[in-house]
């Protein structure tokens, strides 16, 4: 398949369950925000050694947020139910409530309820105060430079993680600027996050390993340098390939998202030299999802 | 009138339902124009009969009244929506365990208080009154939110042990005797005088409670970000309360 002058691989990515939740976090100003976004959100790229994979979903603007002042919502997924809820615990506690001016709130309903702020509610060491309006519960916990409010739980909701595609160009610079107009596309799209440093993997990994130790190792199937030495799938002309990983709470929210990045690279200029897009799985037996491309781009 | 609060098949059945009242018996559209078709949410129109105890122990069903009430409207309500337009008598929201009240008139004495037959407020719930409210109530109050737009009388929040309140108008005497806990939002000074003026810190919490109630309500509390002053710390050691003064 050939889409806007681009080779769609005949592949498909392979995506798994996972648990998600999203919180907004609020501040005096966007840039208090996002230094508290951006160290919540940090050391969470992946499940394998982080806990979490968690990003920012979306700037909000004042009128967007429950106390009227700026802020961004947060989106983070993990493959179990108790280590969500612990590192959203320990995330609001280290960098959110360190961070001057914040607040915490839910950003979603639901049945399945987890802490947020119910725990956190100590250090106030007995000087803290609950607020309840209707069904919701806040704490307000004294701090240093007054107060910070936090809402006592959040939802946390089924969702998928691992949406992917990979970028094969000819060289690296054409590779991450698809890739960077790729993540651009849909920087405002709701409900998805891209949990990797600027969205992009440059690691892709295999499941297994010669060490045994080791539980996933490069994928060398897509390495360009080990070409000639192992079972490549990289058309001779590849010498650079890129992966982004979308997380996401359903499957049309993923679709979309990977639709678009697609969309917006077969748009640019340097497509000459993006050779195919294609996805990363594993045989089609491990995960409960599966994005054909083909499908997807129709 | 509490047989209103729990579950009929329909509507036409409820306007047929026959009631005492006083030594007589009525069908209730005779007292009443009940509209609508949907039962779990009753509009009652009309109402000239000052019944009482219309939504008492309500759950899981809105009623809308247009006229007068009696007494113990929405008395010891569960869940559910109330409103009126138009004024309540006495113990009007008293000791209710959650859902909504909306009064958009005059509530008598005890309102939001003990009922007239226990010994226990609001234990949560939300409570708005566009007019004025009367003596002795939201007295024991544990947990909830209450907004009156209006006057409120002698003896208001005695006993109060939690919970937010804002009172826009004047207060009477004998204002939160033995209040334990709590948050009060007034214009009326005099209600300060035996706490000490707190720090002029940021709370995020007031932002974001005016933002709240405004949607609930339906209409912006305050037409403008009130500048508040905090007071808390009181000369009675086991009153952790506090008040936010702000200026009209």
């Amino acid at each position: 398949m050939i889409y806007n002058g681009i080779k769609i691989d005949n592949t498909f990515a392979e995506a798994f369950n996972m648990k998600a939740s999203r919180i907004i976090v609020t501040a005096d100003n966007l840039k208090w925000a996002k230094h508290a976004c951006d160290s919540f959100t940090g050391f969470a790229t992946s499940v394998i050694a982080c806990g979490i994979e968690a990003g920012i979903e979306k700037k909000l603007k004042s009128s967007e947020t429950p106390d009227n002042r700026p802020g961004y919502s947060i989106l983070l997924f993990s493959m179990s139910r108790s280590q969500l809820e612990k590192q959203l615990e320990v995330r609001v506690g280290q960098c959110i409530l360190t961070c001057p001016t914040t607040a915490i709130f839910s950003g979603m309903t639901g049945e399945d309820m987890i802490p947020l702020g119910k725990n956190l509610r100590y250090f106030g060491d007995g000087y803290q105060i609950s607020k309840k309006i209707l069904d919701r519960r806040f704490w307000r916990i004294p701090v240093m430079d007054g107060e910070f409010l936090c809402e006592e739980s959040t939802a946390r909701v089924p969702a998928i993680g691992g949406g992917n595609f990979l970028v094969l160009s000819t060289n690296r610079k054409s590779c991450l600027s698809a890739c960077e107009t790729a993540i651009n596309s849909i920087k405002n799209q709701p409900n998805i996050i891209t949990p990797f440093p600027g969205g992009v993997v440059r690691s892709g990994s295999k499941v297994g390993s010669k060490y045994k130790a080791l539980i996933a190792s490069t994928n060398d199937a897509f390495c360009p340098t080990l070409k000639s030495v192992t079972k490549s799938t990289l058309p001779s002309n590849v010498n650079c390939v890129l992966e982004i990983v979308i997380n996401g709470l359903t499957f049309d929210d993923i679709n979309e998202a990977i639709k678009t990045c697609i969309k917006s690279i077969s748009k640019m200029k340097i497509k000459k030299d993006i050779v195919a897009i294609s996805a990363g799985n594993y045989g089609g037996k491990l995960g409960q999802y599966h994005f054909h491309l083909r499908k997807v781009m129709k | 009138m509490s047989f209103l609060s729990k579950p009929h098949k329909d509507i036409s059945k409820l306007s047929s339902q026959t009631i005492s009242y006083g030594n007589k018996q009525f069908k209730i559209k005779e007292l009443f124009t009940i509209k609508g078709s949907d039962i779990k949410n009753i509009i009652i129109q009309s109402s000239v009969d000052l019944m009482d105890n219309i939504g008492k122990e309500l759950n899981n069903i809105n009623i809308t009244v247009h006229g007068n009430v009696g007494y113990a409207f929405g008395e010891q309500m569960l869940s559910g929506k109330l409103i009126l337009h138009g004024n309540a008598l006495d113990y009007a929201a008293s000791g209710i365990k959650g859902g909504s009240i909306f009064i958009h008139g005059n509530s008598g004495d005890y309102t939001g208080g003990k009922t007239n037959h226990g010994n226990i407020g609001i234990v949560d719930g939300f409570l708005y009154v566009k007019g004025n409210v009367g003596n002795n109530s939201i007295e024991r109050m544990r947990r909830g939110n209450v907004i009156i737009e209006g006057n409120i009388g002698d003896y208001a929040c005695n006993d109060m042990i939690s919970g937010t309140i804002i009172i826009k108008g004047k207060i009477g005497k004998f204002f939160a005797e033995g209040i334990k806990r709590g948050t009060i939002f007034t214009k009326d000074k005099k209600v300060t005088k035996e706490y000490a003026r707190s720090n002029d810190a940021e709370y995020n919490f007031t932002k974001f409670y005016f933002k709240e109630v405004s949607d609930i309500i339906g209409k912006k509390i305050f037409l403008e970000n009130k500048n508040l002053t905090r007071y808390c710390g009181n000369t009675n050691s086991k009153n952790l309360s506090e008040i936010f003064l702000f200026k009209l």
